[in-house]
């Protein structure tokens, strides 16, 4: 008679497999089945898959995953897909996995993901107040109703979607902000998976000081241009308020809000097209889209690239690169590649151009919607203890049907409070330009590749 | 003069202090369930977190009694110590070596992560873990009860209903 292996070290293996082996194993028996259900395991599963997926990144055995939806090809949503592929270190390209899209996510963009987890948003509404959590690797979803704030006009919302790993926790952080000036305050409200609600957040001004502007009070933030962008351990946002641009940051750990300082004029004489916050090579940069005027070809892109090369440090801004390129739309850069190339979608189709010899490459996947870039790519179980199947195509089909109703009467109450289109829209993407999963229109989603 | 007899005065204690320890390094004696003795380096054994704790606390005068080691898994894992005492081996070489460990049945390497976590012994209990992993995997549930005796406790219309909702994961 052998000794049973003790729990503990059960878990440890079990953390081991992956995602497809342990949804196997759940009908093993019913204890089998419920320490992999359990909250507890889940959240040991996704640490030793980070672990791994970090110690792959240092064996360089790739060059980092592409992510893409697919484009309808038949017009019917049930053929879009999600892919992932890796990007080999001789440039080809190798798929990893393909999931479906559910259909009901159809008006929803993709703000973020990170380990595995999905974070999507309504792309048609500014409010952004239903959101979605996904997991494609075992088919389950949540659906979360932010705050719907008592406000009035003219307001948007910017969402950020990342995991702290101090607290092992997946949090949301939603900002609203009205973009008339002064009209109301800009409020802030974060979900924590763990917890599962949503709590009101205070937008310190502490942190804002030292900026030569007098009296900028961050409750007139009037526009912060989601979704935000994972890196260092804080969210990152371009934000606007009373007379200037800065970058608003936000520590996923101890929630703290931050200020960081855009490179001294660095849009004097740049005829804009977009702006981007993005990483390049481990760097937070600035990736600013102009018109380029002096070309007589016309059409043309100059892209500044500005490197902040100290994070938090306004001086150590840095004009690394100026790049003429062809014609980019807004919410057709999707960041750069571990190696610094920047992933654009343009006449050509998807390619990366690396900003130092100016290559282009032409990526060879299919038609893409949206496209992110990330450094690891990991399955796990979260949302497995607490969310809802995504099943056969009855279930979605109904899921669907009660979506669209819910969103018309939604639609109806937008309507009534209209807003204006600000007039700083023009430097970020310009607002209402669909993109997410919906086909063929150019997103305005911008892929955060966390890692 | 004075120089001299102070070194004399404070070198016959450091020596006597240094040679115990290197008697003590010399060797330690491990029991195994079937009551082999094993003598090893201390610096080998220690790599057990329980020997080690045993050591420090000085219990490890005598033979150290391992009722939960038999004789063939505790020389697996002696083996596997004195090969990560050694910092000399490189990356490579050692990797070779661990590849080469823990090619085992499932017999053997379930004694050897029984072992490993008995004695606490965090990279082999890593390794086999993983190991036991790589050989799961791809196994259908039939198969991991086969494997472990675990008694099916679901009705039938409770299993089917799991795979119902999952059958993506069933496929090949």
């Amino acid at each position: 008679m052998r000794e049973r292996v003790p729990d503990d070290v059960v878990e440890d293996i079990l953390a081991r497999l992956p995602v497809k082996s342990l949804t196997r194993f759940r009908c093993v028996s019913k204890s089998c089945n419920s320490i992999i259900t359990d909250t507890t395991f889940i959240n040991k599963h996704v640490k030793l898959n980070l672990n791994q997926s970090e110690s792959s990144i240092s064996a360089n055995t790739h060059s980092g995953y592409l992510l893409y939806t697919t484009e309808d090809k038949d017009g019917s949503s049930s053929s879009k897909e999600l892919c992932t592929v890796v990007c080999n270190n001789d440039r080809t390209l190798t798929q990893v996995s393909r999931f479906e899209i559910p259909s009901f996510f159809d008006k929803y963009m993709i703000v973020a993901f990170c380990n595995g987890l999905f974070c999507l948003a309504s792309r048609k509404k500014e409010l952004c107040h239903i959101i979605y959590l996904w997991n494609p690797s075992i088919r389950m979803y949540k659906k979360l109703v932010a705050t719907r704030f008592n406000r009035k006009k003219n307001e948007r919302a910017a969402i950020g979607f990342a995991y702290d790993s101090l607290n092992n926790d997946f949090k949301i952080l939603r900002i609203v902000c009205n973009v008339m000036f002064n009209e109301s305050e800009a409020e802030a409200e974060i979900y924590t998976l763990s917890s599962d609600s949503w709590r009101k957040c205070v937008i310190s001004m502490q942190s804002l000081k030292g900026c030569e502007v007098t009296e900028p009070k961050l409750g007139t933030i009037s526009f912060v241009r989601g979704p935000f962008r994972f890196y260092n351990g804080a969210l990152h946002a371009l934000a606007y308020t009373s007379g200037y641009f800065f970058i608003l940051s936000f520590d996923i750990s101890d929630e703290s809000f931050h200020e960081i300082m855009m490179p001294h004029n660095h849009l004097d004489g740049v005829c804009i097209n977009f702006i981007e916050l993005e990483v390049y090579k481990g760097l937070l940069a600035d990736f600013v889209f102009a018109c380029d005027h002096g070309n007589e070809r016309g059409g043309r892109i100059l892209c500044h690239i500005w490197i902040m090369e100290k994070y938090g440090v306004a001086k150590s801004w840095t004009r690394k690169f100026v790049i003429p390129m062809e014609w980019v739309w807004a919410g057709n850069f999707f960041g750069c590649t571990n190696n610094g190339e920047l992933l654009i979608k343009n006449a050509t189709g998807l390619v990366s151009i690396d900003p130092e010899s100016q290559n282009q490459n032409i990526l060879d996947i299919e038609d893409a919607n949206w496209v992110a870039f990330s450094t690891n790519s990991m399955e796990s179980l979260v949302l497995l203890d607490e969310g809802s199947f995504i099943t056969q195509n009855v279930y979605r089909e109904r899921e669907r049907e009660r979506e669209r109703e819910r969103e018309r009467e939604e639609e109806e109450e937008e309507e009534k409070k209209n807003s204006n289109v600000c007039s700083m829209d023009d430097l970020g993407s310009a607002s209402g330009i669909g993109g997410g999963l919906d086909s063929g229109s150019n997103g305005d989603c911008h892929s955060r590749a966390t890692s | 003069a004075i120089q001299s007899s102070r070194f004399s005065c404070v070198g016959f204690p450091l020596a006597y202090i240094f040679l115990a320890c290197k008697k003590k390094s010399m060797a330690l004696k491990l029991k195994s369930s079937d009551n082999k003795i094993f003598e090893v380096e201390e610096l080998v054994a220690v790599q057990s977190e329980t020997i080690k704790s045993l050591v420090e606390d000085g219990c490890a005068n005598n033979v150290i009694p391992l009722p939960n080691v038999d004789s063939k898994t505790l020389e697996l894992v002696l083996d596997w110590c004195k090969n990560h005492v050694d910092v000399k081996l490189d990356e490579e070489k050692l990797k070779e070596y661990e590849d080469k460990f823990i090619e085992v049945d499932l017999a053997v390497l379930y004694d050897l992560l029984m072992a490993a976590n008995y004695l606490n012994i965090k990279d082999l209990l890593n390794r086999a873990s993983q190991k036991v992993a790589d050989m799961l995997k791809g196994k259908k549930p039939e198969q991991i009860r086969e494997t472990f005796n675990i008694v099916n406790d679901f009705s039938p219309e409770e299993e089917e209903e799991i795979r119902k909702e999952n059958l993506w994961a069933f496929e090949e």
